[in-house]
């Protein structure tokens, strides 16, 4: 669907996005995920047209879309602020990308209606953006987006101007709106919860490349280097002998026993789990036990240690 | 408490505005309306104290003075359209230039600010007549045989209008232009919008309020203009604030000068309650 082959940008000097290569299939979520200034904005942008590669070609269905503007091509983007047309009404924003296609009127209408339905929006035809909710722009921004029925759709921090609650909420529907579509979603975002939650398969970046491409449990079970593994969820580095880390999980540390002894740091409860810090030979490890789980005493001296097969081994 | 203080020094800060527009705007407006009702006399001051309104029906009347008013609309509304056709490219240009650059180029167009306006149309006069820096270069290459008549006609006055106002359309046009979020543009382009369309689908609409301010800020004063009209126009085509110049410093009839000063005045507020209307709608 998407083929990005050795993609170069650098801005006064400075590579934004290093030789990227990949490949994003049909109706996938797939998500580039880092932390700002790595370039993933960057890449979304190569993708719709807004920036021209310096080296490289990308390519949509097969064809070589290297040179075509962004009005040309068939991917429509969600803006990280929505970029909603401010002096127009809701209908007339998600009616803008329909003018310039082979259409009637009414066809255009039908489409709009259909769209503000799929969105649940019908009643805020004749608003303005300024008299909506951010959740609501956001949602006339996708319709927008959608109303061209686009072979891929790009989102560029789609939920990063929510609060907490609707985020959650919008990714599930974020997630069936895609299955019902069958359309490519291509995220950014810097959340790694965001991007585990929804994602088909994860392209963790970091200065300008992809250092790897893997399904979330991948990504979480098995990441690539030690930038993976502390850029994604909770992690305890064990230095090995031969030189790498031994990538822990801290549900993976079993608490009580095992061949190691640490004293209890602190203990933090977070409802359905808790967070137990214990000093060890390794340096501080975290452990992450059910809630209701024993509860050692800070300043005790227990045993801990892990399965030999509960986690992985990197050497970056 | 905080809410008592910060009211009070609003009072504090808006008091000396409203006393300074009080005794330089409205006091001396009034004045002008009262003069406008009274009548013409040999002496010093030249008139008295009456309420007539004779001085209005005079103006009304004769179709010296209501040309002169259509005249002076007529050149300032051509005027204004040449200030905003060549305006608005500059100022969308200064807008999407590169950030570091914005500041120079925009100094470059107050930059004629800093030679006084009176010495800037001498200049023009002196660039326009007959044995003018024009006329006798193009003589001296043989492109014309005897001068143009560049000077002394309304091609000269819309010359000197669009040249003397034209920073007051770039500037507001300016400052709406550069506001306008370059990730609109960018979601008109991603929905199948070409540049060209775009730009008046998208741009140019989110602009309409800097147009509207920059055609009211060139507009108004171009109408009331004299001194472009006396130095740079001809006989022909009399403008009002020449007009209202001749009365008063000429003629000697104050009244009828203060009449044309408030039927002026009256007139040009007009389009400042309609661009004000505009916009409250728009909102």
């Amino acid at each position: 669907m998407i083929r990005l082959s050795g993609v170069a940008k650098s801005f006064g000097g400075a590579a934004a996005v290093d030789g990227v290569d990949l490949e994003i299939g049909e109706g996938e979520i797939f998500c580039l995920l880092g932390p700002s200034g790595c370039g993933k904005t960057t890449l979304l942008r190569l993708i719709g047209g807004f920036e021209a590669p310096d080296a490289g070609t990308v390519e949509l269905d097969g064809k070589d879309v290297t040179q075509v503007p962004p009005w040309a091509r068939p991917v429509n983007t969600v803006f990280q602020s929505y970029a909603l047309f401010p002096h127009l009404d809701v209908a007339r924003n998600v009616r803008f990308g329909l003018e310039t296609l082979d259409m009637t009127d009414a066809e255009r209408d039908a489409r709009v209606a259909e769209m503000l339905a799929l969105v649940k929006l019908g009643d805020f035809a004749k608003r303005r953006p300024s008299q909506l909710s951010g959740g609501q722009r956001q949602r006339v921004a996708i319709a927008r987006a959608l109303a061209r029925h686009p072979r891929v759709l790009l989102l560029d921090e789609p939920l990063s101007a929510l609060d907490r609650k609707l985020r959650e909420e919008t990714r599930l529907e974020l997630v069936e709106l895609q299955a019902r579509l069958g359309i490519a979603f291509v995220f950014v975002t810097h959340d790694q919860d965001e991007a585990m939650a929804i994602s088909d398969r994860v392209g963790v970046m970091e200065k300008g490349k992809i250092i790897q491409i893997a399904t979330p449990t991948d990504l979480y079970e098995r990441p690539a280097s030690k930038f993976v593994a502390e850029f994604v969820g909770r992690v305890n580095l064990i230095p090995r002998d031969e030189g790498g880390w031994f990538v822990l999980r801290p549900e993976k540390l079993s608490l009580f026993q095992g061949p190691h002894k640490g004293r209890v740091r602190e203990c933090q409860y977070l409802g359905e789990r808790r967070l137990v810090f214990l000093d060890t030979q390794f340096g501080t490890l975290t452990a992450s036990a059910a809630g209701d789980a024993p509860i050692p005493a800070n300043g005790a001296e227990i045993a801990f240690g892990w399965a030999e097969n509960a986690g992985s081994v990197i050497t970056r | 408490m905080s809410a008592s203080w910060a009211a009070r020094a609003r009072t504090g800060f808006v008091a000396p505005v409203f006393l300074w527009l009080g005794l330089t705007v409205a006091a001396p407006l009034a004045l002008v309306f009262a003069v406008s009702l009274g009548e013409s006399t040999q002496g010093a001051p030249p008139f008295e104290w009456s309420l007539t309104l004779s001085n209005y029906a005079l103006v009304f009347s004769d179709t010296l003075y209501i040309g002169a008013f259509a005249n002076a609309a007529r050149i300032a509304a051509t005027s204004t359209a040449i200030c905003l056709l060549i305006g608005y490219p500059m100022a969308y240009a200064i807008a999407r230039a590169p950030e570091n650059k914005r500041g120079f180029l925009l100094f470059l167009v107050i930059l004629p600010f800093w030679t006084s306006f009176l010495i800037r149309v001498y200049a023009w006069m002196s660039l326009l007549r007959p044995t003018g820096l024009i006329n006798s270069a193009l003589q001296s290459v043989g492109l014309a045989s005897e001068p143009l008549e560049l000077i002394a006609n309304e091609f000269a006055v819309h010359l000197g209008i669009v040249y003397a106002y034209l920073p007051f359309m770039v500037l507001p046009l300016y400052s709406t232009l550069e506001r306008i979020e370059a990730s609109l543009v960018e979601a008109a382009h991603d929905l199948g919008a070409t540049p060209a369309r775009a730009f008046w689908r998208v741009t140019f609409p989110l602009s309409l309020p800097g147009v509207a301010a920059g055609c009211l800020l060139v507009f108004i004063p171009a109408t009331g203009e004299f001194v472009i009209p006396d130095l740079l126009g001809g006989p022909d085509t009399p403008m009002i604030g020449r007009v209202m110049w001749l009365e008063f410093f000429q003629n000697r009839d104050w009244p009828v000068a203060c009449a044309i000063a408030t039927l002026l005045a009256a007139a040009l507020a007009l389009p400042i309650v309609i661009a004000d209307r505009l916009r409250a709608k728009a909102r």
